[in-house]
């Protein structure tokens, strides 16, 4: 299949030059996947077969770009003619996309057969028995369970002479239960995801319990006594921070002096307990592959070391105005990846632990909040500035290193730059989500209210 | 691919299904879709890109279990291939006794079409492109130092229906957005602001507060507002929200409480609540196919994904609940009429209930009557998302904000995240101005189970609430 998808990516840039482009650039790629939710009772499955191309092309000093479904002859020929349509009528000259030229890239990544060609009815089942296990759970009014699997497969061509495939598949679990008692709900979710089954990773059942236990712990709460500016963060948590981070490394926005990093390299941004490394064949991740989807091989980019900022992640198109090479992170970030365009993002962070347990980080606080759940609201924070001001629905108040009491839904306040420079200590075990291995920390200089 | 193609497609799969053994019934929805984005960084146009998507759906029923699975490739066998795994899936999750809501298929025959000015579709590149450009060289001469990016994106839908009752319904739909986004740094300090104007819009159609040139001022200066606006007091507080947050409160906080495959299965704290009263009288929330007062500034569903005429629900009555929103399966069994708000975000996904156009109904009130009201609070304006929790409790995220004392604006504040618990919010509403206004976003949307982020329009009048939860800034 892989080699098929090569050929068509070189099937297109061959169309494209015959047709009078400079230079142009082929992305295919084909999506075999499966999604099974229970919402409660009801049950949804959904089949996944879906292909499509991308390209990008310059023709008479113009750029232009299209996306088209399928990859049969009939969509080669669509997409160029879209794609030089657009470029010729173009009023003026735009800023032109540049293609990498070849390079040797790594043996493609093993991906677990099970998530390559996935088994609808195999991912039911095993749905099946998360939402068995979250509806016999005491006291819970509502559940939802979902799986979803996806394996890509992809080969990017362009007429600087890359001709490369690459494949990658993963599987994300979500769940969400509500236990009722005394009129009072609480709620609790959790997720997971990475390169093998999810029962692979967790015990479902297990998983299911331990959601319902944490739920039913926050049933009688009381309100914070006063305002902290101390927090633990579980690893779901702090990575819904840290994607407010993320947009902040992107080295074009930092030399355009859109992001609090800008004239930073080499300079302590962050707690010298952290290090975050973007691995492409690390542990969770939203990718895992050997190349990006322009072709540039990927390879582990220390981006922070103990706090100093070492690296800018780059895509072609800033690294040549930098100046600089490409660090392999031109990514198409839509599910349905050929149908948007390139963005500049590092996927896969790993956190670099620590040894704290969980219990550990919490002795440490000595008046503040823990935080047990997602965050509501983390996808609204504003990621050029940095700041973020959000509710915990599951937290609870700590006073000298013990856990006193649920708190209801409380408000988290601050600026993520802050978050970073202010953690005090960082677990040890990191969890596969998909914005990488994510551990849960200990920091001040967020405020619970 | 033109709708003609889609429409023999779409035929040519009816007459395979009809021919599966074991199946309740089936539905087969073919789509063509194009969308093109426009975007200027700085003075450059950094991105031109046109988008397509052409497929065919099959949705099918068995004993209770239904399945669902679509194609983008139109050959014979790829369309022989999804009849056979569609079919199988239903077959196999009505032996495992799973349960989805039921066909209730209906015969109707329908088309529809978009009317606007200038339908960008048809428009030259340089038309659309001046757009961008003059929305963007507004930003840039009112924040000389700023960063400014200005987008021009629409998606052009032409959607084919068809199920083993013999209906027929084809319907074209378009939504279009500008916006211009600015970031500043002023004195060290960053801001930043979007502003944007959508909807059913041709090119003809961005004038007035949609006029591009107004859309870029705003844009800068709001975000030069921003970069010297001080910390939100965190706690709790009188709140008096704009238009566009009232809309995301009457989506986020209520609308989605009201949908029934989210009320079913329990997750909404609605259930089994028709005819109890939530707020005084003065409040109305209403989920619409297309905008109240005519303009194309909201959303249009004429008629939704599973060929069902779209209504306006009135959700909550002069306080009271009335009604909830459903796919055609979920009505009957409750007693109640489809309501048009069976969508999908494409050919890729089944329809599921989606809101279209809610919004608080409008009040008596002036503005400056409302501000009088609240006395000492804040202002809140604009709307980052929100997002529902299944235990009533909802968080949604202002732009920017300004403090209020006496009733008189003193400053502005970075714009902080407002919590509240529906049915003490509602309960709080004291007063609704008489003025409306109502917004969409081409590049963003409601998120809900995997189809994200589907078209939207949320908006009402100002509303002045008695006490929310602010999260403020450190």
């Amino acid at each position: 299949m892989t080699e098929e998808l090569l050929g068509v990516a070189e099937d297109v840039v061959r169309k494209a030059r015959a047709l009078g482009a400079d230079a142009c650039e082929a992305y295919v790629c084909t999506i075999d996947g499966a999604v099974v939710e229970n919402i409660g009772p009801l049950v949804g499955a959904r089949d996944i077969q879906d292909s499509g191309i991308a390209v990008r092309l310059v023709s008479g000093g113009k750029a232009g770009g299209a996306n088209v479904y399928g990859t049969s002859s009939r969509s080669v020929e669509r997409v160029v003619e879209d794609a030089l349509a657009y470029a010729r009528s173009l009023p003026e000259e735009g800023r032109l996309p540049t293609f990498p030229a070849p390079a040797s890239l790594p043996a493609p990544s093993a991906v677990d057969p099970r998530l390559a060609s996935p088994d609808p009815d195999a991912l039911a089942a095993e749905a099946a028995v998360l939402a068995g296990a979250l509806r016999r759970g005491e006291g819970v009014t509502y559940y939802s369970a979902s799986l979803k699997t996806r394996a890509y497969a992809f080969a990017v061509a362009n007429t600087q002479g890359v001709g490369a495939w690459d494949r990658d598949a993963a599987q994300s679990l979500a769940l969400e239960v509500r236990v009722t008692e005394g009129g009072v709900h609480r709620t609790a979710t959790d997720q997971t995801s990475g390169r093998a089954p999810a029962s692979d990773v967790r015990d479902l059942t297990e998983l299911a319990g331990e959601a319902v236990a944490r739920a039913r712990s926050a049933l009688v709460s009381k309100p914070l006594p006063a305002s902290t500016d101390e927090a633990v963060l579980d690893p779901v948590a702090f990575a819904q921070l840290l994607k407010v981070w993320v947009p902040s490394l992107n080295g074009s926005l930092a030399r355009a002096g859109r992001t609090r990093l800008a004239g930073r390299l080499g300079e302590c941004v962050a707690s010298e307990r952290l290090t975050i490394v973007d691995a492409p064949q690390g542990p969770g991740g939203a990718r895992n592959q050997r190349m990006d989807d322009t072709g540039v091989a990927t390879r582990a980019l220390t981006v922070l070391r103990r706090g100093v900022l070492e690296a800018f992640v780059y895509g072609n198109a800033g690294a040549a105005a930098a100046g600089t090479t490409s660090t392999g992170h031109d990514y198409r970030p839509s599910d349905q990846r050929w149908g948007g365009g390139l963005a500049v993002r590092a996927t896969n962070l790993q956190v670099a632990p620590g040894t704290a347990t969980m219990d550990d980080l919490v002795k440490g606080v000595e008046r503040g909040v823990v935080v047990r759940d997602g965050l509501m609201g983390a996808f609204a924070a504003n990621d050029a500035s940095g700041d973020f001001s959000l509710v915990c629905p599951l937290a609870f108040y700590v006073e000298k290193g013990a856990v006193q009491h649920a708190l209801p839904p409380t408000t988290l306040a601050g600026n993520v730059h802050d978050l970073l420079a202010g953690i005090e200590d960082v677990g040890r075990d990191l969890r596969p989500l998909m914005r990488g291995g994510i551990p849960a920390v200990r920091a001040r200089g967020i405020r619970a209210a | 691919m033109a709708t003609e193609e889609v429409g023999a497609w779409v035929d040519r799969l009816r007459s395979l299904a009809s021919k599966a053994a074991g199946l309740d019934g089936f539905e087969v929805r073919g789509e063509v879709r194009e969308d093109r984005k426009y975007v200027m960084d700085g003075r450059d146009v950094k991105a031109v890109r046109r988008s397509r998507l052409g497929g065919v759906s099959l949705r099918a029923w068995a004993s209770g279990a239904s399945a669902y699975a679509f194609s983008t490739d139109p050959s014979p066998a790829a369309v022989d291939a999804l009849v056979e795994r569609t079919t199988r899936s239903a077959l196999a999750g009505a032996r495992q006794g799973a349960r989805g809501f039921g066909a209730a298929i209906e015969t109707r025959k329908a088309t529809y079409r978009p009317s606007v000015k200038g339908h960008p579709g048809e428009a030259s590149h340089e038309e659309v492109l001046a757009l961008v450009r003059r929305s963007q060289e507004a930003a840039l001469a009112t924040a000389p130092g700023g960063k400014a990016t200005s987008s021009f994106g629409f998606a052009d839908r032409r959607v084919v229906r068809s199920d083993s009752a013999g209906s027929w319904v084809e319907t074209a739909s378009l939504q279009s957005t500008l916006f211009t986004q600015v970031v500043v740094r002023e004195d060290g300090r960053f801001g930043e602001y979007l502003e944007l104007a959508g909807g059913e819009r041709g090119v003809g159609d961005y004038v007035g507060e949609a006029a591009p040139e107004h859309i870029g001022t705003e844009a800068a200066r709001l975000a030069r507002e921003n970069s010297v606006a001080g910390p939100a007091p965190a706690g709790r507080h009188r709140v008096l929200t704009d238009h566009h947050l009232s809309g995301l409160l009457a989506h986020e906080s209520f609308g989605h409480l009201t949908e029934f495959d989210l009320v079913a299965p329990g997750w909404s704290l609605l259930k089994g609540r028709r005819g109890e009263r939530f707020a005084s009288d003065a409040v109305s929330i209403v989920d619409a196919p297309v905008s109240p007062d005519g303009r194309r500034i909201g959303i249009r569903v004429p008629v939704d994904d599973e060929g069902t005429r779209g209504e306006a629900v009135r959700l909550l009555d002069r306080g009271e609940l009335k009604a909830f929103l459903h796919v055609r399966g979920s009505a009957a069994p409750e007693g109640d009429v489809p309501t048009g708000n069976g969508r999908a975000l494409d050919v890729r996904y089944p329809p599921i209930v989606r809101m279209r156009n809610t919004y608080f109904e409008p009040g008596e009130s002036t503005f400056d009557e409302a501000l009088e009201q609240l006395g000492d609070g804040l202002y809140l304006c604009g709307g980052r998302g929100g997002a529902p929790h299944s235990d009533g409790s909802f968080m949604f995220t202002s732009q920017r904000g300004y403090r209020v004392e006496r009733g008189e604006i003193v400053a502005p504040v970075r714009g902080p995240s407002i919590y509240g618990n529906i049915f003490d919010f509602l309960g709080g509403i004291e007063t609704l101005t008489s003025d409306f206004g109502i917004f969409t976003n081409y590049f963003g949307g409601c998120g809900k189970w995997d189809q994200s982020f589907l078209h939207v329009g949320v908006g009402g009048p100002h509303v002045l609430v008695r006490e929310a939860l602010v999260g403020g800034h450190a």
